[in-house]
């Protein structure tokens, strides 16, 4: 049934994308793509026919500052960093920022789900400690397990008697 | 496709290209009165990009050909989404490539190769903006779809022709829920268009701009596509507004010529006023630091959200 019809079964053409019907959802993609191609071929040609191509290479601008170096570029921590402070409420966040002052600056964030903290945490923490318990009785030693085994069966034969 | 849909298609584009600038000049215009400055001419962004058309670009030595495309793709982008948008005509050949969640897209993909180009030179301010642009543009995109959501529930479609033919349609009727979403669309739409509050596209203040300080390395032909692109964002935008909100006036089907170039003055009567508003809104209001924006969309995207509940809720 799904082969050899088209998604929706409108009968309508293959270039559209419509769930249920054109007229209630459409998409398209080969002709926004190829729209979007076609505006921007015509908008070339016609800018540099009607006016010219000419172009300079220079250094970049940056309003007239001349002293940048790579290391001042941005950084994905300084990209993401407005959004980090506007979510800040729904995270966990340590930062520890340097002073103008540091002969070696350092700068470190962590992150930290507040669920991972609150909720996550403690499970692990109070499963770690029933399995502490549990581990006490397992030394690793074949003389203790060999005495548990004793013990079972001696308890066994009280039962059963 | 019939030869004279093409036609009713290539002329709404043509129209929103050639009015686009001129809804910027008259923003411009009315902002210079209602601020008691001597307003600039009407027709200066014609000439703004003319002049820039003339001029030799200057390109910075490390630019990628990202760098180089970047306006002619958004230009691109742009013009596709004025053909989309019913502002003269519903039903016409393109309407149906992309519905407004498409669009939607669509102004997406123009935002990122904005930010891609600002981030190319590797220039602090050019970062700075991409990352402001970046930080808006998705606080912004949900309450937008929220809106379009809206207006989609009570038309039963994300199409934007059928949208406008179900609510011009109607006997005349107040919806609450639409109210909701026209105030929420219009705070969406000025954070999109880097108008204040979130952004001044006036401002000669480089730590203070989004919009503006990614463009700042672009020159002469680059920089008039990106203008007029952008005055291009605004159109669409404007018309989706008046699509969603007031749907009246628009040419119904695309094989009448004569309805199309009636819908114009229609059209442009519109926009005259909802650019007098914005001057207006502009006026009025300041520009947010920027950490307010967050708390300036969420209001937007709760009042598109209210929209809805009301709308799912009340059924009105």
């Amino acid at each position: 049934m799904l082969i050899g019809s088209t998604l929706g079964g409108h009968g309508g053409s293959w270039l559209l994308l419509a769930p249920i019907n054109p007229d209630r959802a459409s998409y398209s993609p080969i002709i926004v793509l190829l729209v979007i191609f076609a505006v921007v071929a015509l908008t070339i040609q016609v800018v540099h026919r009607q006016y010219h191509g000419r172009k300079r290479l220079g250094p970049a601008w940056d309003c007239g500052y001349p002293l940048q170096t790579a290391r001042m570029q941005d950084t994905a921590e300084g990209f993401g960093q407005p959004i980090r402070q506007v979510f800040e409420a729904f995270f966990h966040v340590e930062r520890v920022l340097p002073s103008p002052f540091d002969a070696t600056p350092e700068y470190r964030m962590k992150v930290e789900d507040h669920f991972w903290r609150w909720l996550y945490l403690p499970v692990v923490r109070s499963t770690e400690a029933v399995a502490r318990l549990i581990g006490l009785i397992q030394q690793g030693r074949i003389s203790v397990y060999l005495t548990y085994s004793f013990f079972t069966l001696l308890a066994l034969l009280f039962f059963i008697r | 496709m019939t030869p004279t849909g093409f036609l009713s298609q290539l002329l709404q584009l043509v129209i929103a290209l050639l009015l686009a600038p001129l809804l910027l000049g008259w923003v411009n215009q009315c902002r210079g009165w209602l601020q008691n400055k001597s307003a600039p001419p009407l027709l200066l962004p014609y000439r703004t990009i003319r002049k820039l058309f003339h001029k030799d670009a200057v390109i910075a030595e490390n630019a990628s050909p990202i760098f180089r495309t970047m306006p002619y793709i958004i230009f691109g982008a742009m013009a596709l989404a004025a053909a989309i948008v019913p502002s003269l005509a519903t039903d016409l050949p393109f309407a149906q490539a992309a519905d407004a969640i498409a669009l939607v897209g669509l102004f997406a993909l123009a935002r990122v190769f904005i930010a891609l180009a600002a981030m190319d030179i590797g220039t602090a301010f050019g970062s700075m903006g991409a990352r402001r642009e970046m930080f808006v543009g998705f606080l912004a995109e949900p309450a937008l779809l929220m809106v379009l959501f809206t207006a989609s529930l009570i038309s039963g479609s994300t199409s934007l022709p059928t949208i406008v033919d179900t609510l011009a349609h109607r006997e005349i009727a107040i919806y609450p829920s639409l109210a909701f979403a026209g105030v929420a669309f219009t705070m969406v739409s000025l954070a999109e268009n880097a108008r204040i509050p979130i952004d001044n596209p006036a401002t000669h203040l480089e730590l203070t701009m989004i919009h503006e300080a990614m463009i700042l390395e672009y020159s002469a032909r680059h920089l008039a596509l990106i203008e007029w692109a952008s005055a291009l964002k605004l159109f669409n935008y404007s018309c989706i507004g008046l699509a969603l909100f007031l749907p009246f006036g628009i040419a119904q089907g695309s094989d009448d010529w004569l309805a199309i170039l009636g819908a114009t003055p229609v059209l442009v009567a519109k926009l005259a006023v909802g650019g007098f508003a914005l001057a207006l809104i502009e006026t009025f209001s300041a520009k947010v630091r920027i950490f307010r924006a967050p708390e300036f969309l969420g209001t937007a995207f709760l009042l598109a959200v209210l929209g809805m509940l009301v709308n799912l809720l009340l059924g009105s």
